[in-house]
């Protein structure tokens, strides 16, 4: 990077540290509630301290981020921190320094803006909670990693990143672990987690045998350089980096622990599950874009993994009656359109979408969070309906989150999305195909998405009046739903489409970090082609119509109740079944591996481990204690034996130089 | 005669050890065994003296040493970064000492006089090209430590362990001092220096020159000298000792047996190694036969590393299976002398910076268990994790840098040395290393399990804060040094001190 445009400051590593701070001062305050507890004091006015702990930690993060932000707007191109130098052996070192680029930039606004909302809105959705400080602390230390993972200048350290975001995601899927199910989620999203973190580091290998080093800006410095050369080895590496990527972003074939992690606190799957964590394979890719334009063959398996999980996301969705879940596959799919991005070179159209989809479905969230809350624990929402009265606020946000999650026109969702399908469509070849997949996905959203809302505010009162009082949330979570319905209505704005004035603000934001590239995609003749402002807007119109129609038949069929699924179920029971358990993916999983590798294991603990490895175990321990101990109390023949066995050593060490 | 008493200057750090021991032993006699915490604290002063002292020295020599008393005493960057080992496990120890309920009952004053010995010992044992005073320091060392082991003369375990020891160091001493005069015979000197690059007209023959005419006998005795050295690391098949005597002898002087004495002894056996084999190229003969011997201390590094992992798998007292881990740990170090090269010479020595601060913490952790317990099995750890938070939780660290994971000192040093054995072409030593660093994450993980997931058997609350405090100051030296925070000091030490060690071996012929 030329220096000239990078300036340095040593307060970028307070962006990370100070949400670690707040993560152990809310630890401490949690073991302070306990001794509290214990003795039987109040304990509620430490759990608030560690809310405002934690809340005033990210506050502070979010400043300095917005800080360094206007000095990149400024003109600089990017601020880096001091390097610490973690590692230096021989020839191989870690140095770690913090990197706000034009790229992290946008990752830690989007990390510390949504998630100080969402915070803001834990200390409603959370009050009363015996772990209140604890659940902070947790979520403190999970802004944290994700911070170290968008800022590292080097692979190590966004590792290590990685794995503590999957650690706290583990934790606060977890958080209520007393009653069963949500530790075994936790567990399912850690294990599948593995098989990815797997890949990754494999990729990671790689990446050091090829460049020598993990320096994130050298890596992509010299891809040009290596490319001719290895270009098997390179698309290796990229694609068993994009096998981490599935794993953390939940895209098939690893998804399947993402509807699961729903057993979380709700604010949880609104800051991990949607806006942050889930994006973190995103932004892998991104920040290697020249490793990625360097291997075509790669992108176009990332294009159909990405338009493969965006279809299976939306059809599972449909037939979905917690809230919860529906959000979540949801989720699934709209990543899935992110690499689709990704695939055709679309790198500021992913990104775009990334923002638009952290405010979007950062509100639903936190949106069907307050309905849970005024629903007293209730996520079934057959059992819900006309909520609209009860609950004016969280209704009207929750209206405009799905009219950007459906892609309505002029919503940001619609012009986030649109700007993939159009470079699908604009790339040709294969490419058209998943365009066509993105569409039909596209027509999916819009169905579930208003049957959602039709189901939960519109139509009869489904629940029991006599015991379930709808009311409306506090304003600590109404007042961050509010927030983030304006961004989601008018984030769109951040990169309108070519033929719109004041265009591709996020594509010009971006380009020096996409330079590399571009450029290699440019040379290899796979550069992204511009659309007339015809086929422009014919896509622009043919996007709105097929939102609007779709929208308007799931919100009609459901508004009356819940017959239309009834009657989907009577008619079709094997399809319907098929979607509602997302194509019986994970049943396969358990039947063909979960299973089989559980016999295995049982079969080695019982078998293999009891009787080769102890065998060997106790034969090499008790070699020597045997010795000891038949010889205690008997000096004499100790050492004997054992000035034989020194003898026998020395000569054997005495033949062997000679011989060898 | 002045030029002499300015040559004293050289040995001052070993000088004030000495009038310290007098001076610990008289006070003593006259105060008649009271008050001993008085004495530990002269100790501590005396100590403290003789590390500034040693980094004073430091400062002053070059990379090249200097010698002194008749070229008997070497002093270079790489015994003095020994020494400052030795004093630093030394002030532990006798904090251990001052701060263990257990020992308060026996007189006291001779418990300091006797390890003050052995570290006099130790001094000097780090600090000569000369296989005579080598030979001496070593004794000094042993006898201190025969007596230590056997110091609660009440405790039939203890008086076993002092007799076991004394026999096998006897019987090894016999052994080292058989190969010392046959390597006396062959090449005609006792100097190092010499002994690995003999000029013309000094009157000795290289070892190399000497190989080359009769391999058989300079293998015996070169392997016989070899043994004597393994066994004061203990190293597979010369460390059947360990495990009696660590259990046997009471727990601070287990400490400083496995990491003061362990040090030494790893020092003169790098010296030794470093002067005869590792000269870098000087004359193709001395690097074929430096090969070999590194290949021989591959395997034998191999072979500790693996048994001692395997037998600490099964056992239940935890003193018994530090034992074995610290046999383990000797062959991990060893990995770094096999590599045959300075790179892996200073990643030994950076690695036993690093067992210097996970060990003193592993058993400082048993000397606190045995003092709330009065037990030593893992089984009696039950819930020490929720009554003793802060050293469960320091002792977890110390578990974590033993296993070598990051973000401790553990993960550091294991990398350098790994990096250093893989440059060496010791790739294979490496792949066992790793098989064997997981294997004994199972055992060291069975007592994190022990102190925190079982329920917690009823045990007298007594809380003894200042070792507490020292295994937290251990366990945060641990983990910053991991995340690199000493890395600049420490790296410095320790690859300086090979390269003294190198440019002196080779260059003792030209003097």
């Amino acid at each position: 990077m030329d220096t000239s445009t990078v300036s340095l400051a040593n307060e970028l590593w307070f962006v990370p540290f100070l949400p670690l701070l707040g993560a152990l001062l809310c630890g401490a305050l949690h073991l302070a509630v306990l001794r509290r507890r214990k003795a039987g004091g109040a304990e509620a006015p430490l759990q608030a301290l560690a809310g405002y702990v934690a809340c005033g930690a990210i506050a502070l993060a979010l400043g300095i981020v917005v800080s360094s932000w206007s000095t990149l707007l400024g003109g600089a191109e990017a601020i880096e921190s001091g390097t610490w130098n973690w590692i230096d052996a021989g020839s191989f070192d870690i140095g770690l320094s913090m990197v706000f680029d034009r790229l992290s930039s946008v990752m830690c606004l989007v990390i510390t803006g949504v998630g100080l909302l969402i915070h803001i809105y834990s200390l409603g959705y959370m009050k009363g909670d015996p772990g209140f400080a604890k659940f902070f602390a947790y979520l403190n230390l999970f802004v944290f990693a994700m911070l170290m993972l968008v800022l590292s200048s080097n692979l190590m350290g966004l590792f290590v990143g990685w794995e503590g975001v999957g650690l706290c995601s583990y934790l606060l899927i977890g958080f209520w672990y007393e009653k069963g199910w949500p530790a075994e989620a936790g567990q399912k999203a850690f294990i599948v987690n593995r098989i990815g973190d797997a890949c990754f580091l494999l990729g990671s290998f790689l990446l050091i045998r090829l460049f020598g080093t993990l320096d994130l800006s050298d890596v992509g410095a010299s891809v040009q350089a290596v490319m001719g050369e290895h270009p098997g080895t390179i698309a290796l590496a990229a694609l068993l980096l994009f096998g981490g990527a599935c794993g953390k972003s939940a895209q098939f074939p690893l998804f399947t622990w993402l509807p699961d992690a729903m057993a979380g606190p709700t604010p949880v799957s609104a800051l991990i599950h949607a806006a942050t964590m889930v994006t973190a394979g995103i932004y892998l890719l991104l920040r290697l874009n020249p490793l990625y334009a360097a291997a075509p063959s790669v992108m176009l398996v990332i294009g159909f993994v990405g338009a493969l999980t965006a279809f299976i996301g939306a059809s599972t969705a449909i037939f979905q009656r917690d809230i919860k879940k529906v959000l979540a596959y949801s989720t699934v799919s709209q990543l899935g359109y992110m690499f689709l991005g990704l695939s055709t070179g679309a790198w500021a159209a992913a990104l775009f979408h990334l923002v638009t989809h952290a405010f979007f479905k950062g509100l639903l969230f936190l949106g069907s969070g307050s309905v849970i809350h005024g629903m007293h624990e209730e996520q079934d929402m057959y059992k819900m309906g006309g909520l609209r009265r009860h609950m004016p606020r969280t209704f009207i946000t929750f209206v405009a989150g799905s009219a950007a999650l459906s892609g309505l026109p002029l919503m940001s969702g619609f012009f986030s999305k649109d700007e993939i399908l159009a470079m699908a469509f604009a790339s040709g070849g294969l490419h058209v195909a998943l365009w066509l997949v993105g569409l039909a996905a596209a027509a999916m959203t819009a169905f579930y998405t208003w049957r959602m809302v039709a189901l939960t505010f519109f139509g009869k009162e489904r629940f029991d009046p006599e015991h379930v009082h709808p009311h409306e949330s506090p304003a600590t979570m109404t007042v961050p739903l509010m927030i983030l319905a304006v961004f989601a209505v008018f984030g769109g704005v951040l990169n309108l489409p070519a033929v719109l004035p004041g265009a591709g603000m996020l594509h010009h934001w971006l380009e020096p970090v996409t330079k590399l590239g571009d450029e290699i995609l440019h040379s290899t003749g796979h550069e992204l082609h511009h659309l007339s402002a015809l086929s422009e807007w014919c896509l622009l119109g043919l996007g709105s119509l097929i939102a609007l129609v779709f929208a308007h038949k799931g919100f009609h069929a459901y508004t009356s109740g819940t017959e239309a699924d009834a009657r989907a179920r009577a008619e079709r029971p094997d399809a319907v079944g098929f979607l509602e358990e997302a194509w019986r993916i994970d049943s396969t999983y358990t039947r063909r591996i979960v299973r089989p590798i559980k016999l295995a294991a049982f079969l080695v603990a019982s078998v293999v481990d009891q009787l080769a490895i102890d065998g060997a175990v106790n034969g090499a321990g008790s070699f020597a204690t045997s010795l000891a101990q038949r010889l205690r109390g008997l000096v004499d023949g100790s050492v004997k034996n054992y000035a034989l066995w020194m003898g026998a050593g020395a000569a054997a060490l005495a033949l062997s130089w000679i011989l060898i | 005669m002045n030029a002499y008493i300015e040559q004293m200057g050289l040995i001052a750090p070993e000088l004030v050890l000495t009038a310290l021991s007098l001076f610990v032993l008289t006070w003593d006699l006259l105060k008649k065994g009271r008050n001993s915490d008085h004495i530990g604290y002269a100790t501590l002063v005396g100590l403290a003296v003789t590390g500034w002292l040693l980094l004073q020295q430091w400062g002053m020599l070059g990379d090249k040493g200097t010698q002194t008393a008749f070229g008997m005493v070497t002093i270079d960057r790489f015994g003095t970064f020994f020494k400052l080992f030795t004093v630093g496990s030394m002030a532990v120890v006798t904090l251990f000492v001052m701060l263990d309920k257990n020992e308060r009952k026996h007189g006291i004053g001779e418990y300091y006089f006797l390890l003050i010995g052995a570290s006099i010992g130790a001094f000097f044992m780090v600090s000569t090209n000369n296989l005579l005073l080598l030979m001496l320091g070593l004794e000094l060392l042993s006898l201190a430590s025969y007596s230590l082991a056997g110091f609660h003369k009440g405790s039939k375990r203890s008086a076993e362990a002092a007799l076991k020891y004394i026999v096998f160091g006897g019987l090894s001493a016999g052994v080292m001092l058989y190969g010392i005069s046959l390597l006396y015979g062959l090449t005609g000197t006792l100097d190092l220096g010499l002994m690995g690059h003999a000029p013309e007209g000094s009157g000795a023959v290289s070892l190399a020159t000497q190989f080359d005419a009769s391999p058989i006998p300079v293998a015996i005795a070169v392997v016989l000298v070899l043994a004597g050295f393994a066994y004061k690391v203990s190293v597979v098949p010369f460390h059947f000792w360990t495990p009696d005597v660590y259990e046997g002898a009471p727990t601070p002087v287990t400490t400083f047996l496995a990491v003061g004495s362990k040090a030494a002894g790893f020092a003169a056996l790098l010296r030794f190694v470093g002067a005869l084999f590792l000269t870098d190229g000087v004359d193709a003969s001395i690097v074929a036969y430096g090969d070999r011997i590194g290949f021989l201390l591959a395997i034998l590094a191999a072979i500790t590393m693996t048994l001692g992992n395997l037998s600490a798998l099964r056992q239940g007292s935890l003193k018994r299976m530090l034992a074995y881990s610290s046999i383990a740990h000797a062959g991990y170090v060893l990995m770094g002398a096999a590599s045959m090269t300075s790179e892996g010479f200073a990643a030994a020595m950076f690695y036993l910076a690093a067992y210097y601060c996970m060990n003193l913490g592993a058993f400082g952790f048993l000397i606190y268990f045995e003092g709330v317990t009065g037990k030593d099995d893992i089984d009696s750890l039950k819930g020490m994790g929720w009554r003793h938070p802060v050293v469960a939780w320091s002792m977890v660290v110390f578990l974590v840098a033993l296993t070598g994971l990051p973000p401790t000192v553990g993960f550091y040093g294991k990398l350098i040395l790994f990096y250093a054995a893989i440059d060496a072409g010791l790739a294979w030593l490496v792949i066992i290393a790793a098989i064997n660093s997981v294997i004994s994450l199972f055992y060291y993980f069975r007592v994190a399990k022990s102190m925190f997931l079982t329920e917690p058997v009823p045990q007298v609350p007594m809380r003894q804060h200042g070792l507490a405090g020292i295994l937290c100051v251990l366990a945060v030296v641990t983990v910053l040094a991991g995340l690199g925070a000493f890395k600049d000091p420490l790296r410095g030490w320790a690859d300086e001190g090979p390269a003294s060690l190198e440019i002196y071996a080779t260059d003792a012929g030209s003097r």
